[in-house]
């Protein structure tokens, strides 16, 4: 690329910032906070479907972890 | 406050690399999920646990760091702000949320590899959790990407306000 080019390209870049004075919300901001909306909603879903629990201690839910994650390596070797 | 050019490239081409390495990571992160569940050996699990654990503290957190501070110098440096334009606002607020969640869930990476590196065993449940986090903050970093390249148009009513003050400054 030469240097007028790469100029030009960087006079776009900043121009954008002063010539931007429309007061509507751009249709693509639109889409994205709906995009958004619908995954924050589609993990609280998860989340309550899971019991609500993360982290570390979804995997010691039961009294004994190592013993549940031994009997998950098992059923690996048997495969 | 504007930086001076040359400060702007250098602080521009360290925000690129450790994006750019902040991707490359968790790409490498993903290779090891797919291996670990792609294997039925069990001894290549475990060491896929303890070397996502050492990849993720050691890499993957450190860069989403830098990422974040360098970004936070390139917005304060330039014209561009942090509140001013849509594209930078929802830039910062993906890699906070993705900053977040990687603390979140490298708090699991851990308490799994422990239990894989002293107890012999491994959780492969676990590691379907992993494709899911893992997964998504890529897909999250390439939205970040895509932000960064195209720099879609569009103020917030702060930027505008600011442009109004600064016009009227000017006139």
């Amino acid at each position: 690329m030469s240097n007028k080019e790469s100029g030009r390209e960087k006079d776009e870049d900043l121009g954008k910032i002063e010539s931007e004075s429309t007061t509507n919300t751009p249709r693509w901001v639109k889409m994205f906070g709906i995009i958004a909306i619908v995954l924050v909603l589609l993990v609280v879903l998860i989340m309550i479907i899971s019991g609500g629990e993360h982290g570390p201690g979804r995997h010691i839910k039961s009294d004994d972890a190592v013993g549940q994650t031994l009997l998950l390596k098992e059923g690996i070797q048997q495969l | 406050m504007n930086m001076a050019p040359r400060i702007r490239k250098f602080a521009l081409t360290a925000h690129v690399t450790f994006s750019v390495g902040w991707l490359g990571t968790v790409i490498g992160f993903l290779v090891l999920v797919v291996t670990a569940l792609s294997t039925q050996d069990t001894q290549t699990v475990r060491v896929a646990w303890i070397a996502m654990e050492l990849i993720g503290w050691f890499a993957i957190v450190p860069l989403a760091f830098a990422s974040l501070l360098t970004g936070l110098v390139m917005s304060l440096g330039t014209k561009w702000g942090l509140f001013r334009h849509y594209w930078v606002f929802f830039k910062l607020s993906l890699t906070v949320i993705a900053t977040s969640v990687l603390l979140l869930n490298m708090q699991t990476v851990s308490y799994l590899a422990g239990i894989a590196a002293e107890t012999e065993s491994v959780d492969i449940a676990g590691m379907w959790g992993e494709l899911l986090h893992a997964g998504g903050g890529l897909l999250i970093l390439l939205v970040i990407t895509i932000l960064s390249i195209y720099k879609p148009r569009g103020m917030t009513w702060y930027g505008l306000r600011k442009q109004h003050q600064r016009q009227s400054k000017i006139s």
